[in-house]
């Protein structure tokens, strides 16, 4: 037997008596524009109701509009209400058609398949003779002759695709929880609903009143690292302060919230911990000036744009992922040509993305945030380059220089184990320019030796472990004089270097080098961002002696 | 000073995407002044001639040059003196409802949406401009006020009747208040469908007393006024 459920307030209306076997549930008075509350009711609903009927004459009157609020979102609040959605709806009223055809979208949901509005003396036989919608009618007689437009202007486009955009990707990394990432007004917003749904066909909506699909995956995503990030986003408080804590519930977070036009525009306190490396990760907005910025063209002139270029001015090893719901490729472009290291496309409702993009999208953010806390040494790198003082020679110095910014550029760029053995090796070339400065080879005699190109001249000694042993070149010297011999007799004999260890580091890491350049029957080593750092620590090291 | 005052502070711009961008471009400078920067220390003498003045709810206070969020110490001091001086004004903001909450004893709307109060805003200016009328109607129920109102009252009228079926009779008792803070709802579809429903309220109240009028003749009257204002923005339907 059909059920029938009848939403209304006077269980004593004449014509409710005749309709059989139905169930009546009151309304509460809703005012106009709650869709929180109308949400919060219509999940009480059961979700096996073949026709629903509302008594629209009994609600309360000072909200015309609450009656096709309700029949909307029952439609729309397909996750929800499951089978009830596409339940035959009537909605009873004496009053005229007129009356109800001034509210845009939720009067336009009269002329839709399976909604009627009749006047109490044809309310029963109107009820008797429906029957709900299948699938494919709600996709072609609902879904496809509505459109509803965002509601609030107030802070533009940008603002529904940050709020849109932390609930996707919360409801992909949440595993299943809802999680309720976004503030209820705006997960309860017609929008919102109208945008979850509208993309669906038919098999799509087969499987969710079947309970066989939801919007949530069943993995719940977290990155374990205990690292220190800042959020950059003048909205960060609707929702992607919370998404980023569930993504990373081991980091510590920080929240620049206020709107800005430019990096001067952050306060002098958090300017200073970004300069002093102390973040590991910043999460930056595109748009931080809010809807000034909705019709800026240009990449150049985001907001966020200006900011990450004075950030990476600061120190290009700061990691920062962009956040932005832009999904033009020329601005995609800018950003990374920028430097940043990453991006988010947040998702909009407009752009009606699949689960599957969804899951795809989410996983690529989160490999990207993997790979910038990777990459999170770079930024002492650069701030310990940038701070070096480097040998008083003009030239050598300008040399090392030079030598120093390839290999940081390489090293910032590097993703994969080539490009990392590449910066490594322009990294080690420093050792070769600064031996080919300071050490002359001399042959007299069919006998070699090396000395200082310094005033004095002076023979340049071979260090084992830190101690004198001979000299280079001489019989004690088994083999070619290599070239970490020649870096240690700079080091300890002409600079005065003390740690002892240092000869037989910089003996390894050239080790390390060669073999890759010359590897043993084609295999060659893998040099990791580790190898980098350590050759760095060395090179920092032999540099600091020169002083 | 104009008759029409507005205070917003307007600090995020967002009466652009309000779509009214026309109080900036001052396409109605000769009936509206609006002010944006506000503070403790402004002097509220100029609103003592305006016809009705529009506040923003969270003004936010200027001060050294930039808007404090947490102070709104002017926004106070505002409603104090228009409430002092029986000044009609009309409080907007964006949590409150599109509906605005209108009070007819004052009348003052104390709470309107500030979408809503944008979106209505120049066809409320139009409106004055072109009647001189202070229509707060405009705001609280938009641009088709009159059928919003006479709607609400005439859905309360049928949700009075709605334990009878079409063929009973009305009664004067089943469309009169049942509380004593309820509005006469029948006594304002009549006021305002005056001059060609063609009766008085004691008219009307007297031939439901004495033709035994049905649940569905009422309703048929009460709908073709209904129809007849939203066709043509006023009542032209008599009582028949």
């Amino acid at each position: 037997m059909a059920k029938t459920l009848i939403l209304g307030n006077n269980p004593n209306t004449w014509w409710i008596k005749d309709i059989k076997g139905s169930e009546i549930l009151s309304v509460p008075n809703i005012s106009n524009g709650r869709d929180i509350d109308i949400s919060s009711f219509i999940h009480t609903l059961p979700q096996d109701a073949d026709c629903i009927v509302i008594d629209a004459d009994s609600l309360d009157y000072s909200n015309v509009e609450l009656p096709l609020e309700l029949i909307l979102q029952i439609r729309l609040m397909l996750y929800e209400c499951k089978g009830s959605s596409l339940s035959n709806l009537v909605l009873v009223s004496d009053l005229s058609f007129e009356t109800y055809k001034d509210y845009g979208s939720k009067s336009m949901v009269l002329m839709t398949k399976n909604i009627s509005l009749v006047k109490s003396e044809d309310a029963q036989s109107v009820i008797e003779n429906g029957r709900p919608m299948t699938p494919s009618e709600y996709v072609s007689g609902f879904l496809k002759l509505i459109k509803i437009e965002p509601a609030e202007k107030v802070e533009g486009h940008h603002s529904i695709a940050n709020e849109w955009g932390a609930e996707a990707l919360s409801n992909v990394i949440s595993g299943g929880v809802k999680t309720n990432i976004i503030s209820l007004k705006a997960s309860s917003s017609l929008y919102f609903k109208y945008s979850n749904v509208v993309a669906l066909n038919a098999e799509d909506v087969s499987q969710i009143i079947e309970g066989k699909m939801n919007r949530f995956l069943t993995n719940k995503v977290t990155i374990a690292n205990k690292i220190k990030y800042l959020l950059i986003d003048d909205e960060a408080a609707k929702g992607w302060s919370q998404v980023l804590y569930n993504l990373m519930p081991n980091g510590v977070q920080e929240v620049w919230n206020s709107p800005i036009g430019s990096y001067e525009d952050i306060s002098t306190e958090v300017r200073h911990k970004i300069e002093s490396g102390d973040y590991d990760l910043i999460f930056l907005d595109l748009r931080m000036a809010g809807v000034k910025e909705d019709s800026i063209l240009k990449p150049e002139e985001f907001s966020g744009m200006r900011i990450l270029k004075a950030i990476k001015k600061v120190n290009s090893g700061i990691q920062v992922i962009m956040l932005t719901a832009t999904n033009k490729a020329w601005n995609l472009k800018a950003l990374m040509d920028a430097g940043a290291n990453g991006y988010y496309m947040k998702e909009s409702p407009e752009y009606h993305f699949s689960l599957k993009y969804s899951e795809q999208n989410a996983e690529s953010f989160v490999n990207t945030i993997k790979g910038c806390i990777a990459n999170s040494y770079l930024k002492d790198i650069v701030a310990q380059c940038n701070a070096l003082e480097l040998p008083s020679d003009s030239e050598l110095s300008d040399n090392i220089h030079n030598q120093l910014e390839i290999a940081c550029s390489l090293i910032l760029k590097a993703h994969t184990k080539p490009e990392y053995a590449f910066a490594y090796i322009s990294l080690e070339q420093i050792f070769e320019i600064a031996s080919s400065f300071l050490i002359e080879k001399k042959t007299e005699n069919k006998s070699t030796t090396y000395s200082f190109t310094e005033d004095t001249c002076e023979q340049c000694k071979l260090y084992i472990g830190g101690t004198p042993n001979g000299y280079l070149g001489d019989s004690k010297s088994e083999g070619p004089v290599a070239q970490w011999m020649k870096i240690a007799a700079i080091y300890y004999q002409l600079y005065g270097g003390t740690d002892s260890n240092f000869g037989g580091n910089v003996k390894n890491l050239i080790d390390l080098r060669n073999k890759y350049i010359h590897p043993n029957k084609g295999v060659k080593p893998t040099i990791t961002s580790d190898n980098f750092q350590e050759l760095f620590d060395t090179i920092q090291e032999f540099l600091s002696v020169f002083k | 000073m104009n008759d029409i005052v507005l205070i917003d502070d307007n600090s995020k711009g967002q009466r652009l995407s309000y779509g009214a961008s026309y109080v900036d471009e001052e396409k109605y400078a000769h009936i509206l002044s609006h002010f944006e920067h506000m503070n403790k220390d402004s002097d509220l003498s100029f609103l003592k001639e305006a016809k009705c003045v529009f506040v923003h709810d969270s003004l936010e206070d200027w001060i050294d040059g930039q808007f404090d969020q947490y102070s709104h110490i002017a926004k106070d001091s505002i409603i104090e003196y228009l409430e002092d001086k029986e000044i009609p004004y009309v409080c907007f903001s964006d949590g409150f409802q599109a509906t605005g909450e209108y009070d007819e004893k004052k009348q003052n709307i104390v709470k309107l949406k500030k979408s809503e109060f944008y979106n209505r805003l120049e066809f409320f200016l139009e409106h004055f401009i072109l009647k001189g009328e202070i229509q707060l109607h405009i705001l609280a129920y938009g641009k088709n006020f009159l059928l919003n109102l006479m709607t609400i009252s005439a859905k309360a009228l049928l949700g009075k009747l709605q334990t009878k079926c079409p063929t009973d009779i009305v009664s004067v008792s089943d469309v009169m208040p049942s509380t004593r803070n309820e509005p006469h709802h029948l006594e304002n579809i009549v006021t305002h469908s005056q001059p060609a429903i063609g009766l008085s309220y004691d008219d009307l109240l007297d031939r439901i007393d004495d033709d035994n009028m049905t649940v569905k003749e009422f309703h048929i009257n009460i709908n073709n006024i209904l129809t007849s204002v939203a066709k043509n923005g006023k009542n032209t339907y008599t009582w028949q």
